[in-house]
């Protein structure tokens, strides 16, 4: 449980939006299936890249904690800039 | 935000914006975070979470309401387990790293802890939800319910239409729910059952309940599960040609009643077959990804935890001998929730050359147990009939 935020003061929204895999919106309350947000598929492409742009610009700014039991993750100083982001069909 | 490590980067629930996304290993280090022994194995080994983002938790399976496709098949006099016991399956669900808990049943609002538990959900950083039939919807059970991020009725049409569905006329219970919710400032979304009697009204019941206030709209396909495990399911389906229409008419849904951003439309897992034919879909498969869309995620991103405290693959499925106690270690050991998750990883034809199979898995393997006896190919997906009829 920490805050990053030191780390990642140089962090580039632009570029790391290439990096975000996918992006689930909302907390759907269905107790009985699995829902997913269907209308920003169908929205035209500036919708969507407003999509990825926010999040990339809220995980800059976001203390960090982390989930489940500790894997022994940690922070690092930032690497330089990102490589190219994987192919849709090796996303999760 | 909160981080949890997986061997290709991380899954983050932001906390400033109601959202999860998946970030890579670059786009982690870029943040100055690092997966350390997680990310010490390839990360193209294991995609799938290495344990429920969501988990759906029957904190009761009493209700009285009797709707005839329950897929628990609730009863005024089920099991509803004590909130120790509740609180243990939620210290479970923090070790595992779960995101998301969907408190269900059975009828949520009749326990008088339930804002109790949903505080405990947010003490281990999981994110709480309900949903409730809004029938006796008393003050007191409201003020409980504002303890959850998003209370969803289930709401399925306006009386004629709701009574074909469920077998009783709730939808002046429900439609008051959803005004009272949304006007004590509670975030409030409907779930729609769709059959073939509610999907010819869908965008009517939709208008009515952004009418009454609510924010958001999920879409849920009929299962064969629980009272609706019956040759009653096969009336009650869609038809082919709704499941063929269904794309066409999400996005005419989409355009109308979402262009403002103030109303969200929803699917639920085991409609994504639905979309299989969809050319513009299949023009572009990845986009679903991207979006976030989950098909059959049973066992995967999703597991289910009944009112005895086992966990299940999905809330229709079956539940296995693991108990929720032990979801942590369990999920990825268990033999049942392995064989659930091993068919989408390897499916036959038609699924194998399918341009959605990463996202839609195989469709939904609770229809095809129940239709075809077997753990396969949703025999419903048109493009699963369109193969079948090809190849016949």
């Amino acid at each position: 449980m920490s805050d990053g935020r030191d780390a990642r003061e140089e962090g580039e929204p632009a570029l790391l939006e290439e990096h975000v895999l996918r992006v689930r919106l909302g907390h759907g309350a269905n107790c009985s299936s699995m829902g997913s947000v269907i209308d920003t598929l169908f929205a035209t492409a500036v919708v969507g890249a407003a999509v990825f742009a926010a999040i990339a610009a809220a995980l800059s700014k976001e203390e960090v904690r982390v989930a489940g039991r500790d894997p022994g993750a940690a922070r690092t100083p930032r690497r330089g800039p990102p490589s190219a982001p994987p192919e849709p069909e090796d996303a999760p | 935000m909160i981080v949890r490590y997986e061997p290709w980067g991380a899954w983050v629930k932001l906390e400033s914006t109601a959202a999860i996304a998946a970030v890579d290993r670059e786009g982690m280090r870029s943040l100055g975070l690092d997966g350390g022994k997680t990310w010490q194995d390839d990360p193209r080994e294991q995609r799938r979470p290495s344990a429920p983002i969501e988990v759906h938790l029957a904190v009761t399976s009493r209700c009285g309401a009797g709707c005839k496709g329950c897929y628990l098949d609730a009863r005024p006099d089920g099991h509803e387990p004590p909130r120790e016991s509740l609180e243990t399956l939620l210290d479970a669900m923090q070790d595992a790293g779960v995101f998301t808990v969907a408190f269900g049943g059975g009828e949520p609002t009749t326990r008088d802890d339930l804002a109790e538990l949903a505080g405990a959900a947010r003490a281990r950083g999981i994110t709480p939800v309900v949903t409730t039939s809004g029938l006796g919807l008393t003050d007191a059970r409201l003020e409980r319910l504002r303890a959850f991020e998003q209370v969803n009725v289930s709401y399925d049409g306006s009386s004629e239409t709701y009574a074909r569905v469920r077998g009783f006329d709730g939808a002046g219970a429900a439609e008051r729910a959803i005004e009272r919710l949304a006007a004590a400032g509670v975030r409030v979304g409907v779930n729609v059952v769709l059959t073939r009697e509610s999907f010819p009204r869908l965008q009517e019941t939709l208008e009515r309940a952004r009418s009454l206030g609510a924010c958001e709209a999920q879409l849920l396909r009929y299962k064969p599960a629980g009272r609706a495990a019956s040759l009653d399911y096969l009336a009650q389906r869609l038809t082919a040609a709704q499941g063929r229409a269904f794309a066409g008419t999400l996005r005419a849904l989409s355009q109308s009643l979402c262009a403002d951003g103030s109303f969200r439309l929803r699917i639920d897992c085991a409609l994504v077959p639905f979309l299989s034919t969809d050319e513009e879909i299949a023009r572009d498969p990845g986009r679903l990804a991207r979006f976030g869309v989950f098909g059959c995620e049973a066992a995967g991103a999703l597991a289910a935890v009944t009112a005895t405290g086992h966990v299940a693959p999905c809330s229709f499925a079956p539940a296995t001998g693991l108990p929720a106690a032990d979801l942590a270690d369990g999920h990825e050991q268990d033999p049942d929730l392995t064989r659930w998750r091993a068919w989408g990883d390897a499916p036959p034809e038609p699924c194998a050359s399918c341009p959605i199979r990463v996202v839609c898995k195989g469709g939904c393997k609770v229809v095809s147990s129940f239709v075809e006896g077997t753990h396969g190919s949703d025999p419903e997906c048109p493009r699963v009939v369109d193969a079948r009829r090809a190849s016949a």
